[in-house]
């Protein structure tokens, strides 16, 4: 056995190294080597350019003796929501090593290949970064100064904002961002004075946040990856965990070793699948046929939690209604391809092996129905008694390593931080935690109902760019478009965003890497990048799945002329005329380079005043930083610190706290909130992480009480009923008023628990009394403010089956949602009626690869990781490959009904079912065949590069948030 | 692999040890190395030749592969 | 004496590529230069396994029998290793490697091969520990350092095991134990030969 796969007779994936191995030999590329970043000596350099052949090591044997002094810097992988600590050694500025840090409770010390692979930092002259700003001048990117990028860049938005006001440009932010950065984002392009602006959530879990908030509170993961291990069954819909989130599998595997069940449903048979103890192969889409076909089983044989339902749950019974009639086995079978027996054996699995957890990811949430997707998960769940138990919940794995703190408090479109909103009371709630004038906040804007009118997103902004003027929901179309820290290649329709592209007037990309933006447009000129540090070379926090929150340090100062992005922030505010503002109650520093940066503890300090609503108040950074010094006081498995432990440089005892401090971390730090490892878990004291559904949907519905009943609350509250969420006037009639200090009661007279700065309502409600300050209600299983209240299946725009689209049309046309008209019917008709699926019969769907990570130029600049990858590929059966003449890795054309046309490799495999093809979505620098090397800014292009598949993908958006549907499209393929 | 690769490779391995009965296998090489001598892992600076101590800091690190160890239970 | 080995659960291992990755990390070794990788059976079908592979540290070596110039040694803790000054690129121990451990970089325009590179089990090579010299022939030794590779150190499901027999035998037989399956996968004896019952390998006792 040679350390190769084997290629003979079977299906693999696309492994490089099997070639370079059989000709013993590879080209060596340009190895990293530290020298002309790190300042050492000109000796060691001419030393490491004489390397005798056949050594490994190189530059950096110069740092394996070095001088300076070895200092250990802990920071968090940034590639994923698991929140992997990694130990950084930095020696003269430099980061030499990498250590594992085996205390972490999330990680134990483990990496997946990317996480194992951050020290490759681009911190050569040779590296793929971005190193300066650059313009683009007659079609080739020039080298300028900041201070000409900012001026001229600044000046031209601002003649847009007076030209066609402020809604004229669309800001994309970054789920990179730190929480800090994330939050300071959504101030400044506010000040700006638009809503225009949103980030990676959308197109990652916007129909989970929106779907599961509506269900029963809040938007994020229930429980946590540690809690898996709590488990007795994890069914997973949608989610390879094992190559989109390889550590949470360490968990899985855990407790699977301890007698946990393991459920994959999938279209494709991936590595998490073959872990498990059931696969089941579904059509892509069939999410709610799949799942309510569950339920039909749990219901029939009387599996369902029936007190927890009539306690805790609203409009089970219409729900149980409609499955009972409309999910029989045959139509289940008929709708996702899953016979009876297999849909039986998971229910039984999921009903007799509780605690029970349902885990899902893109799968789910990518589909033009994505956010009744969710809410049949939720309803699996909430029948069988699963959530707010240890071992149960939902567990919505995020992506990027910081996705959920920005979706929590970053720039999205339709609410200011804490998911507060954009009504007027949420605007003056925020401008006084600012210390701003409300009336000057509302003067940035064209007017209030725009400074209230949710902004476009960023999966359409390309239509707000071409769609004609009078049918947008906004005065002008976007002129100029800002991508700062997302890859464009993660969204679909290409064909269309180039035009969009090539339309507006300036693009800007601040970004540590050039990213595809920089190559797909074929433009002239008007185009701007900006090199952005990364998080390893600035300070902050990010909030990983479990909703703990980690403190990073910095590792290295900003490479090259990279500034970390609130420092870009203030710069522009500063040009925009609004800098006092921006940074009110927060100090500033120099920089290296005189720059002024922004004090990062004091914008956390800021939101820490203001973010009641999701309990981000508690975690102070520092709290968070001797959580991240004493890693080793917090259990795996239940994430709590459970005996006195002292941080020795702040004097801070971690005993009782959860790690991280997992929202909500109600009240003020004073209060020493532990943090809430499980949502709506009643089992345990509010003081202690406890909780229960929240009271945000009214207290009646159609004269049924939504509040929850008698008996059932949080332990040990003093209200032993359902109740609604507190304010000024509940706390008055409960006599609890006078328990305010007079300070508190001050600040909390006509407010409520969550616009009372003071923090004095959460303190008497959950200290004093035991009880919720969001009120204790029912989940909702039908939530009537969303298109199917009671979630329905209808196909997606691009089906493959005309006789279900008949069966199950999608959605009537939309007017003015988000700002744009959007189609469902008449789009999918015409599919119908132009008879695609003829033409294009395979499904396309898309995913994640282990290697690579969102749009992918980090990674494929990482020669460690690119090294791996070096092609992309689609799967394909080998009955279709067979039909098409295609052989294992040949190059073939992957074309889509939007007359793109794809050139991959093929990937023969059994992996994907007949009649299905899957491509990884990290790739891009290719265009329809051609590769843009040559219109990356010089030695910025990164080391693989390849065809997106998001050329080639249609369209199609989500009823509630517009989340595009990458999941479910159709296409052709053929040999090239 | 197929199956009989698998089990080709497993025996020429079985073979190699089935040459001692017991687990504790004689590490002397046959032939004779020719190149420089190598120093003890622990003689460097960081144990100064103390194996007991480098053996210790060897089963921390091994031991901190088994998860099984950072749980309630497990203390 | 502690006895160095590797182990892979097989039952574990996700084919993440963590262990090739964290060893390019540790030891800079160039592009198509590859120590370890994860070998992948029956890919995209159930009964799909992966395992990570590297130099196996073999008690009777193959790669020591047939090298002409007997550059190899082996540590007192059974790891095999090798001078590189005294390595000629003759390709011989690759042949005679069951597991295809030996890697050659290209030295040259002419596809020569290089000096020999494999695993070092994280320990150097035959030079001054943890110099500057060693490591650019050998890449870092941890184990001098006191720690364990960093493939095994890092791995994202603790599926490969590193360190003492005895010690990591331990961590295997509880998981295959709490587990009531897996040895038969990639057990101990598929690793190492010998007896296929984990009670008869070292520290399975205990």
């Amino acid at each position: 056995m040679m350390l190769t796969r084997k290629t003979e007779g079977r299906a693999e994936r696309a492994n490089p190294l099997a070639r370079a191995m059989s000709a013993l030999s590879a080209k060596t590329v340009d190895r990293r080597t530290f020298l002309k970043g790190s300042g050492l000596t000109a000796g060691a350099a001419a030393f490491a350019s004489q390397l005798p052949l056949g050594f490994v090591g190189e530059a950096t044997a110069a740092t394996a003796a070095g001088t300076g002094k070895m200092e250990r810097k802990r920071t968090v992988c940034t590639h994923c929501s698991v929140g992997c600590a990694v130990d950084a050694y930095v020696q003269d500025g430099v980061w030499v090593r990498q250590e594992p840090v085996f205390d972490s409770p999330l990680n134990l010390g483990a990496h997946c290949a990317k996480g194992a692979s951050v020290r490759e930092h681009g911190m050569t002259e040779h590296s793929h970064r971005l190193k300066t700003p650059m313009k683009l001048v007659d079609g080739k990117y020039r080298k300028i100064s900041w201070e000409q990028a900012i001026n001229e860049i600044g000046d031209k938005l601002l003649a847009l904002r007076k030209e066609s006001g402020p809604d004229s440009v669309f800001w994309i932010g970054s789920s990179k961002f730190s929480n800090e950065q994330a939050y300071m984002y959504r101030k400044f392009v506010s000040m700006f004075g638009t809503n225009n602006m949103d980030h990676q959530a959308r197109i990652c879990h916007s129909t989970t946040v929106a779907g599961v908030a509506n269900t029963w509170g809040y938007g994020a993961m229930t429980n946590s990856y540690n809690d898996l291990q709590n488990s007795k069954a994890i069914f997973f819909i949608g989610s390879n965990a094992a190559e989109a989130h390889p550590v949470s599998m360490l968990h899985a595997l855990h407790a699977k070793e301890t007698g946990a069940k393991m459920i994959v449903v999938d279209p494709r048979y991936t590595r998490t699948a073959s872990k498990a103890d059931q696969f089941i192969r579904m059509r892509s889409g069939g999410d709610i046929p799949m799942l309510f076909g569950m339920l039909y089983h749990i219901f029939k044989n009387g599996w369902e939690d029936q007190k927890y339902i009539n306690d805790r749950v609203f409009g089970m019974e219409k729900v149980r209604e409609d499955i009972m009639k409309k999910w029989t086995p045959d139509k289940v079978f008929e709708a996702c391809g899953v016979p009876e027996a297999e849909v039986y054996k998971a229910a039984e699995t999921m009903a007799k092996n509780r605690p029970s957890t349902v885990v899902w990811c893109m799968g789910q949430t990518q589909h033009s129905i994505g956010n009744a997707m969710v809410r049949a998960s939720c309803i699996l769940q909430l029948a069988l008694g699963n959530v707010g138990r240890s071992g149960g919940g939902t567990n919505i794995y995020r992506g990027h390593d910081n996705v959920q703190g920005a979706t929590d408090v970053g720039p999205n479109p339709d609410s200011l931080p804490g998911y507060y909103g954009l009504v007027a009371g949420s605007w003056k709630h925020w401008c006084r935690v600012w210390g701003v004038e409300y009336d000057w906040m509302k003067s940035r804007f064209v007017s209030q109902a725009m400074m209230e009118k949710p902004g476009m997103t960023l999966s359409r902004w390309i239509d707000g760019v071409t769609e004609k003027n009078e049918l947008i929901d906004q005065d002008s179309n976007l002129r100029a478009i800002v991508y700062w820290g997302h890859a464009p290649n993660s969204q679909t329709r290409g064909l269309d965003m180039k035009v969009a592209m090539e339309k507006v007037d300036l693009m800007l990309i601040v970004d540590p890497y050039p990213s595809a933006s920089a190559v797909m447009p074929d433009r002239k000129d008007g185009v701007y990048l900006l090199p952005a540090a990364t998080q390893f070379e600035t300070s902050g926090s990010c909030t990983a799945s479990n909703r703990s929150i980690q403190w990073r340090e910095k590792v290295v100062e900003p490479l090259f002329e990279s500034k970390p992005d609130h420092t870009i922030m203030y710069a522009f505010a500063k040009k925009f005329g609004f800098e006092k503002e921006f940074v009110k109650n927060i100090k500033l520093v120099k920089d290296k380079q005189g720059w002024d940066e922004p004090v990062i503890e004091d914008i956390t300090r800021e939101f820490n005043r203001g973010l009641w609503t999701i309990g981000m108040t508690g975690q102070s950074p520092e709290r968070l930083k001797a959580h991240m010094r004493n890693m080793d006081a917090f259990d795996a498995k239940t994430l709590r610190c459970t005996k006195s432990v002292v941080d020795k440089e702040t004097g801070y005892d971690m005993n009782g706290d959860f790690f991280g401090l997992p929202w909500p971390c109600y009240g003020n730090a004073q209060l020493k909130h532990p943090g809430s490892p499980n949502l709506y878990d009643n089992s345990k004291h509010v003081m202690d992480g406890g909780g229960n559904f929240r009271a945000n949907f009214g207290i009646a519905r159609e004269g049924v009480s939504l509040l929850a009943e008698d008996g059932s609350h949080s332990m040990g509250a003093d209200i032993t009923t359902g109740y609604p969420e507190f304010d000024h006037v509940l706390l008055k009639k409960l006599g609890w008023w006078s328990e305010l200090t007079e300070e508190e009661a001050k600040e909390a007279e006509g407010k409520n628990w969550k616009t009372d700065l003071s923090g004095g309502i959460q303190r008497v409600v959950m200290k004093n009394h035991g009880c919720h300050p969001f009120g204790n209600a029912k989940a909702r299983a039908v939530v009537w403010n969303f298109p199917d209240p009671i979630p329905q299946h209808r196909e997606p725009i691009y089906s493959n089956r005309p006789d279900l689209v008949a069966k199950y049309p999608t959605h009537e046309d939309k007017k003015a949602f988000w700002r744009l008209p959007t189609l469902y019917k008449t789009a999918q008709q015409k599919a119908i009626t132009d008879k695609v699926h003829e033409k294009y019969p395979i499904v396309l769907t898309s995913g994640r690869l282990v290697e690579y990570e969102g749009g992918g130029e980090e990674t494929r600049s990482n020669p460690w990781l690119a090294e791996l990858q070096q092609d992309n590929f689609v799967e394909i059966n080998p009955k279709d490959a067979e039909a098409r003449g295609i052989k294992y890795w040949d190059y073939v054309w992957v074309s889509s009904p939007t007359g793109a046309r794809i050139k991959v490799r093929a990937l023969v495999t059994q992996r994907v079912g007949e009649g299905v093809s899957w491509i990884p979505f990290h790739f891009a620098g290719w265009w329809q065949g051609k590769d843009l090397l040559e219109k990356y800014p010089d030695g910025a292009a990164p080391i693989v590069r390849g065809e997106s598949v998001n050329t080639a993908t249609t369209y199609g958006y989500d009823s509630v948030t517009m989340m595009q549907e990458t999941k479910t499209t159709l296409c052709q393929i053929e040999r090239a | 692999m197929n199956a009989r690769k698998l089990t080709t490779m497993a025996a020429a391995v079985a073979a190699a040890a089935a040459l001692a009965g017991c687990t504790e296998l004689s590490q002397e090489s046959a032939r004779s190395y020719m190149g420089k001598e190598d120093a003890k892992a622990y003689a460097g600076d960081q144990f100064k030749g103390d194996k007991q101590k480098w053996e210790q800091s060897l089963a921390t690190r091994a031991a901190s592969q088994n998860e099984y160890l950072r749980t309630q239970a497990a203390k | 004496m502690a006895r160095m080995k590797f182990i892979c659960d097989a039952e574990r291992c996700i084919e993440c590529n963590g262990c090739v990755t964290a060893c390019k990390n540790e030891h800079e070794v160039p592009w198509g230069v590859n120590r370890r990788r994860v070998v992948t059976m029956n890919d995209g079908v159930p009964g799909e396994r992966s395992i990570s592979v590297a130099c196996m540290h073999c008690s009777d070596a193959p790669c020591m029998a047939v090298c002409p110039v007997d550059c190899f040694y082996k540590t007192d803790e059974g790891v095999v290793l090798h001078d590189k000054d005294l390595c000629i690129g003759c390709g011989y121990c690759f042949y005679a490697c069951p597991f295809g451990a030996p890697q050659f970089p290209q030295a040259g325009a002419f596809g020569l091969r290089g000096k020999m590179d494999k695993c070092t089990y994280c320990s150097g090579g035959p030079e001054e520990n943890n110099s500057a010299e060693e490591f650019r022939k050998y890449g870092r030794n941890r184990l001098a350092e006191g720690k364990l590779p960093a493939c095994a150190e890092m791995c994202s499901t603790k599926a490969l095991l590193a360190g003492d027999a005895e010690v990591i035998t331990k961590i295997y037989k509880t998981r295959v134990v709490t587990r009531g399956k897996g040895e038969e996968i990639w057990g101990w004896s598929m690793a190492y030969g010998g007896s296929g019952k984990l009670a008869d390998q070292p520290g399975g006792r205990a």
